[in-house]
């Protein structure tokens, strides 16, 4: 029977962010899939190089809504680095915390997001009251529901109070029975588990080829985990369980993810049982030595790799993100093929897209005469003001007002 | 003046403008109701108590902009809405509400006329999704198609088996079943200590009712974050407000008629007050709570469980519903033709 | 894992039917933040030494500092707050900590110009005088309430 190209997206009821994957269908079943990617590229890499390193670390927390804390980090870790500036083991135990707790809710986040993708609506409202709480606690600790703000070159921003640190116990105790309650209902709910289970199905070979990272590799029983294969903040002194699941489809997934909920919650109880008192930061100089550093970080999505290179000068030279979700879309297109249309939405949930995270360059391609071209900064500032007077709007620049402060410099 | 009588009967009460109501009033129901349970609020805000949001709703669709597809056939595109509308009318007159009805809404076999009139929205459903010409559309009304086969032979079982049940002894001869929703209340009415004999057929009716109206687990052909809104994505402004409206109506059928086969009918005996007969409105105030408590018990379906995918719910309804039904058949077979009442 | 049950959410979905819904009915109902909730900034703009560092430091440009007189050494700071994105690092890099949290989120306004404030030293004289004045007409009408706490810096006209 011929196949029939359909669109799903860039705007689409299963996506949260827009992407767009155009699926090549034989009746109900999935042949092959062609993603674009690009659809919520922001030129932030391009942003980072206007501003200085402290006003990086704020656009670099605005990758993500989700994972901010996950940019923050491996960001001022980079920094760091390169000023060869030791910070506080305070400063270090606070970060694996507030990283921990944007594991958390970011894991509820995502099992009410997969009920949602299967019509099990009343899981996702649970699932995102419960998570409420996690939030709360954030706000108590960082002054942000998202966005937390925690991370400054040379440590942290803010303390953890005593008060904060009964708060979050009692946190803990909710989350755990609550998490306890989702794993026992949702394992024993028949549509919740005929949706999810053999769906999706990744091999442990496929997942070490294509680089799956995060939980999609961890359920395909590849047992990576940058907090243990590469120990940054505090993550080497704190002992915890990497989980993974041998089921290799969406359940064992969710089960990773679930049971990482769990460890997490342990991981918060040992914090702030051992957390050592002291500053929770040191004073940075502003400009940063020549050089290039590396930073990996165990994002809620899996693993987000920071690079920089500075150049002497209070702004960077160049920095580059390669996200979670950017690693994990091979695997998924892998994991679509010959699944069910049905079966499309909780496929692409299950690797938690984050399409914002992801989207860090785009190809322009002239579909009319199959070129693509890239384009230097200058050569796209022209392209979009030839763009802006060929539809009848004055660009920008060429207004009274001018361009915004930020960019007068560049 | 009977045919005054009769304009009142079919456009005022129990017809359109009671149904609209009724319909409305079903739908906040059913939102308050899953609301509650997800431990949420629901409608609040439109009206005391959000009571009028369904109605705000049908009547911000109908000042939508209506957009037909270039490609799509004009005359049927237009037309579909106005049929299923029609047709769910036209079920919903044949249900007793209270003691009075007229002669032709209720006579003997319209328990079957009543089913069918209901199956038509479904079939235009599928026009609908066919004459689209979007792929999400067309896959709705395949999968429409597909659930139909799935839960009509159930549903038809389920709801005809009390009706089997409904005959009379008249002088040692067996009087059988003549189908009709009224006498059918009427025996159980007096006969009441058979209701809970039915109790398969009425879960299993409520299951394919859900089916039917494609609520979860059953909303695959409507699966919102697959195919966008199923065979009814391409439609927008008057003709989605009445296609709602439409299924609405369905829900309110449906659970009418369920309420009137298995739950037993209206009051027989008078009940005075004073010198006036008020057992009509004390058997429509119970016409109106027994189809809440249908309502009720379909929303708690709707939040208890995801959505299955439509092979799955094909496999469940071919494994579980059509044997079950069969079941409730053979109890009113036996009963009838061992017992004697 | 448990075994397959169904209607597993059943006992959870009633409990909850018969219990207080989890949302609060905002705007008739209002949540306070917490204390730490990062609000807008206010101005002390009599401590202001004029340094700069806060405008090196604001990712998105939002402060402007410029002499309020050219014989004393005093600063005006203009705050934009349409461009502000509550991230508070002006409050960590001023060195004679003049910027203050609060947890005011209820920010909205029609106008732009509405929500940019001058916070210049006459202004809080000024605020200050007027909501002295009106406190004192308040008590002078023999009603019980406390004078209200005068707001720091004014709406720019």
């Amino acid at each position: 029977m011929p196949t029939i190209k359909v669109p799903l997206g860039p705007q689409h009821p299963a996506l949260k962010e827009p992407e767009s994957f155009k699926f090549e269908l034989d009746g109900e079943r999935i042949v092959d899939v062609d993603v674009r990617m690009g659809y919520a590229h922001r030129g932030i890499e391009k942003g980072f190089e206007a501003r200085n390193f402290t006003q990086g670390i704020y656009l670099a927390e605005r990758i993500c809504g989700i994972c901010s804390h996950s940019h923050t980090t491996p960001f001022a870790q980079n920094a760091e680095e390169l000023l060869k500036l030791e910070i506080p083991p305070r400063a270090k135990w606070i970060r694996s915390l507030v990283g921990e707790l944007e594991r958390i809710h970011s894991h509820l986040l995502w099992l009410g997001v997969a009920g949602h993708e299967v019509g099990f609506d009343s899981l996702f409202m649970y699932t995102w009251r419960d998570r409420e709480l996690v939030l709360d606690m954030l706000e108590h600790i960082s002054g942000n529901r998202v966005h937390y703000g925690m991370n400054t070159i040379g440590g942290v921003r803010r303390d953890i109070s005593a008060e904060q640190v009964t708060k979050l116990k009692e946190m803990n105790d909710i989350v755990t029975a609550r998490t306890d309650y989702y794993i026992k209902m949702c394992t024993a709910e028949p549509t919740f588990m005929a949706r999810i289970s053999g769906v999706g199905p990744l091999t442990t070979q496929q997942a070490l080829d294509l680089n799956a990272v995060g939980p999609m590799a961890r359920a395909s029983g590849v047992k990576r985990d940058v907090r243990k294969d590469d120990p940054y903040a505090a993550y080497g002194e704190i002992p915890f369980d990497v989980i993974t699941a041998d089921s290799c489809d969406i359940l064992g997934r969710a089960v990773v993810r679930v049971f990482e909920l769990l460890q997490s919650v342990k991981i918060v109880d040992y914090i702030l049982k051992n957390m050592p008192a002291g500053d929770i930061k040191v004073k940075a100089p502003r400009k940063i030595p020549s050089g290039e550093a590396i930073a990996r970080y165990e994002a809620p999505r899996g693993e987000n790799i920071h690079f920089m290179k500075s150049n002497g000068t209070e702004k960077p030279d160049r920095v580059k993100v390669r996200a979670p979700t950017y690693a994990n879309m091979p695997a998924t297109i892998v994991s679509l093929r010959g699944g069910y249309v049905a079966d499309i939405p909780i496929t692409v949930a299950a690797i938690d897209p984050c399409f914002c995270c992801a989207d860090r360059m785009v190809r322009l391609v002239d579909p009319r005469k199959g070129r693509n071209d890239l384009l230097s900064w200058p050569q796209l500032q022209q392209y979009s003001r030839d763009w802006l007077r060929k539809m009848g709007t004055v660009p920008r620049s060429e207004r009274s007002g001018g361009l915004s402060p930020i960019f007068r410099g560049i | 003046m009977e045919a005054v009588k009769v304009l009142l009967y079919l456009l005022v009460f129990p017809g359109a403008i009671f149904l609209f109501a009724f319909s409305t009033f079903a739908e906040w129901f059913d939102r308050k109701v899953y609301a509650r349970l997800q431990n949420r609020i629901g409608p609040l805000h439109t009206g005391s108590h959000g009571l009028l949001q369904p109605v705000a709703d049908f009547f911000k669709l109908m000042a939508k902009e209506d957009i037909v597809p270039a490609a799509a056939d004009k005359g049927i595109f237009n037309a579909l809405p106005l049929i299923s509308f029609a047709s769910a009318l036209a079920g919903f007159l044949m249900i007793p509400i209270f003691r009075a009805h007229l002669p032709f809404t209720s006579f003997p076999g319209d328990l079957i006329v009543i089913l069918y009139l209901l199956s038509i929205p479904t079939i235009i459903y599928f026009l609908a999704g066919w004459h689209s010409t979007n792929y999400f559309a067309m896959l709705g009304s395949f999968r429409n198609l597909t659930q139909l086969f799935g839960y009509e032979v159930p549903l038809f079982l389920a709801l005809l088996a009390p009706g089997m049940l409904a005959g009379v002894w008249q002088g040692g001869i067996w009087m059988p079943t003549n189908w009709q929703i009224a006498a059918v209340g009427r025996f159980y009415m007096t006969h009441a200590y058979l209701i809970p004999v039915n109790i398969i057929g009425f879960v299993v009716a409520l299951i394919a009712l859900q089916a039917k109206l494609e609520r979860v687990p059953f909303d695959a052909p409507e699966a919102e974050t697959e195919i966008v809104a199923g065979a009814l994505t391409e439609y927008s402004g008057k003709k989605l407000a009445l296609f709602r409206l439409t299924v609405d109506m369905e829900l309110v059928a449906g659970s009418a008629l369920i309420a009137a086969v298995f739950l037993g009918g209206f009051i027989l005996q008078p009940v005075m007050l004073g010198s006036f007969d008020i057992s009509p409105f004390l058997s429509f105030i119970l016409f109106v709570l027994k189809t809440l408590f249908v309502v009720a018990l379909l929303s708690l379906m709707r939040a208890l469980m995801g959505r299955l995918r439509i092979d799955q719910t094909i496999a469940f309804s071919w494994r579980w519903l059509a044997p079950l039904s069969l079941v409730q058949i053979l109890i009113s077979v036996a009963l009838k033709a061992l017992v004697r009442f | 894992m448990a075994k397959r049950k169904a209607a597993a959410m059943l006992p959870e979905l009633l409990k909850n039917f018969f219990s207080k819904p989890d949302t609060v009915k905002y705007p008739f109902e209002k949540l306070t933040p917490t204390p730490e909730f990062r609000g807008r900034m206010v101005w002390e703009a009599d401590k202001c030494i004029g340094c700069q560092a806060c405008v090196r430091d604001c990712p998105t440009g939002v402060i402007d500092i410029v002499k309020a007189a050219p014989d004393v050494k005093k600063f005006n700071a203009t705050y934009r707050m349409y461009l502000c994105i509550f991230c508070g690092q002006c409050v960590d890099s001023c060195p004679v900590h003049c910027i203050h949290w609060t947890s005011a989120f209820e920010l909205a306004a029609d106008k732009r110009q509405t929500i940019q404030y001058d916070c210049s030293a006459e202004a809080i004289e000024l605020a200050r005088k007027q909501a002295a004045e009106k406190a004192a007409a308040a008590a002078a009408k023999a009603t019980a309430t406390p004078a209200p706490e005068p707001p720091p810096d004014t709406p720019a006209a």
